[in-house]
C-alpha cells in the first residue's frame, strides 16, 4: 500500500509509543487527522513544548522545567525522608499512592554490571551529594526486587550508612523480581508504611 | 534441561531477553513474553542463584520460555556474594560462546552459589576458586601442585605463571609466593592483603585470553571498592 509521505511519517511516528505496531498507528493518525483535529494539533504543541522545556531537577532528577521540581520546591513535604527510586515511572507510583510525603531522588536506572551500568554510569556521586546535605534522617530505599535493585540497594546502603543515615526498605508486598511501575497504589501504600529498617 | 538465570534484560513491551547457563547446552538465550509483568501470586520473571527446570518451546529465533520451575528452596544474595555473583556473571557470558555444553561448569557455578551463600566463606576464597575451575574448562588449566619441573610447589619460593609454559621458579615484579599458588589450589583463605591482591590479579591475567582485559564493572559494586582502604584494591578477605 501506499500511502502519501506525510500520512505515512505520521503513522512512523506514532509507532515510537508502547505496545503500538503499524495497525494501531493507522487507527491513531486516521482518528487525529479525521475525528480530532484540534486535539492534534494540541498533541502536537504539547510533546514540543515538553521537549522544549523538561529537564530533570537539579535535586532530585525529576522532570521539571526549571532547575527545581515543584515536590522539591515544596516547604511543607518531610526532609527528613529521602526516598530513592530507580525511575520516573516508580516515582509516579509512589507519588500517586498518595501515601508518602517527604522527597525524592531518582536514580534513572539501577546497577547492572552486565549492561555496563556501574556507579559512574548512574551518576551516583550524585546521591552521595544530595545524602550530605543537611536535614535527611531516612532513607527509604525503593528499588526492584530484583538482582540488579538489591545490588542498587545494597551501595546506596553503604553511602547512607557511612554518613550515620537511618536505611529503611519497602515492606513485604513488593514480589520478588517486581518492578514499582507494575504495582497497584493500595500495596505500595502499604508498603511505605510497613517500610523496615535495610539489612544489608 | 536444568538452568541459572544469569542475565535478564528488557525485550519489547514486557518481555525479557534472557540468558542461562544450562546444564546440557552451556550459555542459551531464550525470551519471555510478558517475563516484566508482575501479577497476584509474584513476578513472572524466573529467580537468579537457583536451579530451575527450564522449559522451552518454539523454532528458528531465540526459543520461547514455558515453564521454570526451582528444582531446590530459594537463595537470596546480599552486599559482597551478590557482587561476586555478578561477577561470575560477567566471567561466564564473557568466556562462553553460546550453545557450547560446559556440565563441568554447571556444577561449579551451582557450588559457587551455595558457598556465597553460606556466612563462614570468604568471598575470594570462591571467586578464586571458580576462577581457577573455569580455565579449566576452558582447557587452560594449570596444575597448582606441581611445577613445570615435575617438582612440588614450595610454600617459601617465587615462582612464575604462565599459561604456555606453566609454572616455573623465578623472581620478578609478576612472581609470587608457593604459599599463595597452593592457597588457590586448596581453596584456602590469603591472610595478607598484598597475598590476595596478587592473587587476584594472578587470574585476571591468566583469564584475559578467554574474557578480555575491559574491566569488569562488578568489582564497583561497592561504594568502599574505590575510596576506601577496604576494598578489593586493598585485598580484602571477603571482597572478590
Ligand atoms: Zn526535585
Amino acid at each position: 500500500m501506499q500511502f502519501s509521505p506525510s500520512f505515512q511519517q505520521l503513522i512512523d511516528a506514532l509507532r515510537c509509543l508502547p505496545t503500538v505496531g503499524q495497525k494501531t498507528a493507522q487507527r491513531m493518525a486516521l482518528h487525529l487527522l479525521e475525528r480530532d483535529r484540534a486535539g492534534a494539533g494540541h498533541l502536537a504543541e504539547a510533546i514540543g513544548e515538553a521537549l522544549e522545556k523538561l529537564g530533570h531537577c537539579r535535586s532530585c532528577r525529576v522532570f521539571t522545567e526549571g532547575e527545581i521540581c515543584p515536590i522539591c520546591a515544596d516547604d511543607q513535604r518531610d526532609d527528613r525522608l529521602l526516598c530513592v527510586v530507580e525511575s520516573p515511572a516508580d516515582w509516579i507510583a509512589i507519588e500517586s499512592s498518595g501515601a508518602y510525603q517527604g522527597r525524592y531522588f531518582l536514580l534513572l536506572g539501577r546497577l547492572s554490571p552486565l549492561d555496563g551500568i556501574g556507579p559512574d554510569e548512574l551518576k551516583l556521586d550524585q546521591l552521595a551529594a544530595r545524602l550530605d546535605q543537611s536535614g535527611i534522617e531516612e532513607v527509604i530505599l525503593a528499588t526492584s526486587a530484583t538482582i540488579e535493585g538489591e545490588a542498587t540497594a545494597g551501595y546506596v546502603t553503604e553511602l547512607a550508612r557511612s554518613r550515620g543515615l537511618r536505611v529503611t526498605r519497602l515492606a513485604q508486598g513488593v514480589p520478588m523480581g517486581g518492578e514499582l511501575e507494575y504495582i497497584d497504589a493500595s500495596t505500595l501504600s502499604l508498603a511505605l508504611k510497613g517500610r523496615r529498617e535495610a539489612d544489608s | 534441561m536444568r538452568g541459572f538465570l544469569l542475565h535478564a534484560r528488557p525485550f519489547k513491551e514486557n518481555g525479557l531477553l534472557l540468558d542461562w547457563l544450562t546444564d546440557t547446552r552451556g550459555w542459551v538465550r531464550m525470551r519471555q513474553n510478558g517475563g516484566r509483568r508482575v501479577k497476584k501470586r509474584g513476578s513472572q520473571r524466573p529467580p537468579n542463584f537457583v536451579c530451575l527446570e527450564v522449559e522451552t518451546a518454539g523454532r528458528g529465533g531465540w526459543p520461547i520460555l514455558t515453564g521454570a520451575e526451582p528444582v531446590e528452596r530459594l537463595r537470596f544474595l546480599h552486599g559482597q556474594s551478590l557482587a561476586a555473583a555478578f561477577y561470575l556473571h560477567e566471567l561466564i557470558l564473557r568466556a562462553l560462546r553460546p550453545e557450547e555444553a560446559m556440565p563441568g561448569l554447571f556444577l561449579d557455578y551451582w557450588k559457587s552459589l551455595a558457598m556465597l551463600d553460606s556466612p563462614e566463606m570468604p568471598v575470594s576464597v570462591v571467586v578464586r576458586r571458580f576462577e581457577r575451575r573455569l580455565l579449566e574448562h576452558l582447557g587452560a588449566g594449570l596444575d597448582w601442585e606441581q611445577a613445570a619441573n615435575g617438582l612440588p610447589i614450595e610454600p617459601e619460593r617465587q615462582y612464575r605463571v604462565g599459561l604456555q609454559g606453566g609454572i616455573v621458579p623465578g623472581n620478578g615484579a609478576n612472581a609470587v609466593s608457593g604459599r599463595l599458588l597452593r592457597a588457590i589450589a586448596r581453596d584456602e583463605a590469603l591472610a595478607e592483603a598484598d597475598d590476595r591482591r596478587r592473587a587476584r590479579d594472578l587470574m585476571q591475567g591468566l583469564l584475559a585470553p578467554h574474557v578480555g582485559s575491559a574491566p569488569f564493572l562488578s568489582r564497583r559494586l561497592w561504594p568502599s571498592a574505590r575510596d576506601s582502604a577496604r576494598g578489593p584494591d586493598a585485598g580484602d578477605t571477603l571482597r572478590p
